[in-house]
């Protein structure tokens, strides 16, 4: 049994999808995460063991890799991708209960801003670490972060912001966010922000890169 | 015509300028989005075109304008329709002799850019297309085109051109996205490397044209971003296609650079190897992820740093003595291998009279070699 979710661990790290996938070229014509996920269910593992000792470490290590500058997006959404292929087996126990997300994170990139893979990856990651992510895109409103607050509101919402002149559109966002929902946590992330600018601008942290934003939502949860 | 900028910009590059930099600000973005927003250019500048900006405040421009002196010829077969969905969304169909291809753009209100909803290329069809277009497209120079910007804004600098992006930057930016990007290179790869050796031949056919041209100041508009480019698919794609594109480029005397405006330090080891002359919009901390130490011992003492104030640093939310610190940094570390800019635009955001204090500096540095 461990040695399957150990495998399933390997390839979401090394993005082997399905057996079909030529990649990673060294374990072409194997099984991949989607039929050895199949296998581990088929074989009376539970989906929340597949989940938390197969799918999330796999990730979790790639992530890892991502923070450290040893692994670059290609890898995560290789990664991610065999993620998918895995959580496809998982989804019905989702619908059914039998697994629980750790929460739901309301994620987008700030109006004015079209900048959307950063973005893409921290869903990716949480996504991989157990979260629910509704993802809103680009150029998302205050007025989109609120309304689906309003329809989710136990939610934490992930903001991003690629640009020097939508820095600004973030803390009206923030502002508006907090005065309206005082108790919800928003984190911001992107290459011009900093510790500071969040500090600034109300916002519950900063964080440079996923692996170490999905830390600190699991220390919390 | 003055041709004090023109003949300085040219020097700096080819090493001819006993000493001297140039000091070249991009304020497109500044420019463009106060038009967007409706806001207006501020006094003095007010109703001033770009290149009157650059007048008012006495600096030198980078001329990328000279890109439209080269023409993209497509095969006589492919045309482009555009069909409005609805209020902001575009469906736009290039027709060709091998299939079609379509991209869907929305407007926002928020931005001058589009969101881009369908990418040019999303299936193995669509590749083909874009790899028969490839094949089939050819270049032209325009001299009067050449001639009527030289009139009108050659005091400003040096003409200057960007080539199109090479293999993997072109698939990211202009026909599938990063994620499609990605997948297509590592699940179908020879699909994929057929493209891009169309791209390779297209562009030898505009090497020929510039090495013709008397434009000697050749930018490759990558982008990069070592994040998305990472080592391994650099090093597999982008580095030999680069020392290519140089060696020709060289062997016309051309004075050869490419745009890395994304993190680089994982990139930067191979810089060295690439063949260029030097590398445009490296950022450096605190809105990069390299300091101008680890940029200088990169570059060496061959390799030109073009810009390289990080563009925050005109934000007031950093105080003018941190600019100015960054100024002298920069000069002490790459002078007279620098064609000092903003890494990598002022913003609209930014207090464009920060320019003039810069601008004050570089003037100040020069007059030594006067």
């Amino acid at each position: 049994m461990n040695n399957l979710l150990t495998q399933i661990a390997f390839c979401i790290e090394k993005g082997k999808a399905d057996l079909n996938s030529p990649y990673p070229p060294v374990l072409k014509g194997e099984n991949g995460a989607s039929e050895l996920t199949k296998e581990a269910i088929d074989s009376g593992i539970s989906a929340d063991q597949i989940l938390k000792q197969g799918l999330m470490p796999g990730m979790n290590r790639i992530g890892e890799r991502f923070s450290k500058g040893e692994a670059f997006i290609p890898d995560l959404l290789m990664s991610a991708r065999a993620m998918n292929a895995a959580m496809e087996h998982l989804q019905p126990h989702f619908d059914s209960g039998d697994i629980q997300h750790r929460g739901t994170l309301i994620l987008g990139t700030v109006a004015g801003d079209l900048h959307e893979i950063g973005k893409n990856v921290v869903r990716m990651v949480l996504e991989g670490d157990g979260w629910k992510v509704l993802d809103l895109g680009v150029d998302v409103t205050v007025e989109r972060f609120s309304e689906t607050l309003r329809d989710n509101p136990d939610s934490i919402i992930g903001m991003s912001a690629l640009l020097t002149t939508t820095m600004g559109t973030m803390e009206q966002s923030v502002n508006q966010i907090k005065q309206q929902s005082p108790q919800t946590q928003i984190y911001v992330g992107g290459a011009p922000l900093t510790q500071e600018f969040s500090d600034k601008i109300g916002a519950d942290g900063f964080f440079p890169d996923p692996h170490s934003f999905a830390k600190h939502l699991a220390a919390q949860t | 015509m003055n041709l004090s900028f023109y003949q300085l910009h040219h020097d700096v590059v080819f090493s001819r300028s006993n000493g001297k930099i140039i000091w070249q600000p991009r304020i497109g973005c500044w420019y463009d989005d106060k038009m967007f927003s409706g806001e207006g250019l501020p006094p003095p500048y007010t109703g001033m075109d770009i290149w009157q900006v650059y007048d008012q405040l006495g600096c030198s421009a980078r001329l990328y304008e000279f890109n439209s002196c080269f023409k993209r010829i497509e095969h006589s077969s492919v045309h482009v329709t555009d069909k409005p969905l609805n209020e902001t969304d575009t469906e736009t169909t290039i027709h060709t002799a091998v299939g079609n291809q379509t991209v869907i753009t929305r407007k926002t209100i928020n931005s001058p850019h589009q969101i881009v909803l369908k990418w040019e290329v999303e299936s193995s069809d669509e590749l083909k297309v874009a790899t028969w277009r490839e094949e089939n497209a050819t270049w032209q120079w325009d001299q009067d085109r050449f001639d009527n910007l030289q009139n009108k804004i050659g005091h400003l600098g040096a003409p200057t051109m960007f080539m199109p992006r090479m293999n993997v930057q072109c698939l990211y930016i202009e026909k599938m996205g990063v994620e499609k990007g990605v997948y297509a290179m590592y699940e179908m790869p020879e699909q994929v490397e057929s493209f891009f050796q169309a791209l390779e031949e297209n562009h030898d056919r505009l090497i020929d044209v510039i090495n013709s041209s008397p434009v000697d100041i050749i930018n490759f508009g990558e982008n990069i971003h070592a994040s998305t480019l990472s080592p391994d698919l650099f090093v597999k794609y982008h580095l030999p296609a680069c020392q290519r594109r140089c060696e020709k480029l060289h062997s016309a005397g051309k004075f050869v650079c490419s745009h890395w405006d994304g993190d680089v330090k994982a990139l930067l080891p191979f810089v060295r190897e690439t063949g260029l002359n030097g590398i445009e919009a490296i950022t450096p901390e605190p809105q990069g992820d390299v300091t101008l130490m680890e940029i200088r011992e990169a570059l060496g003492d061959d390799m030109f740093l073009l810009d390289g104030i990080p563009a925050v640093y005109f934000d007031d939310t950093y105080p003018v003595e941190a600019l100015i610190e960054c100024t002298e940094l920069l000069i002490e570390l790459f002078a007279p291998k620098l064609v000092l800019g903003i890494s990598d635009e002022i913003s609209s955001t930014g207090d464009i009279e920060r320019i003039r204090i810069v601008g004050e500096i570089v003037n100040k540095y020069n007059r030594q070699f006067e």
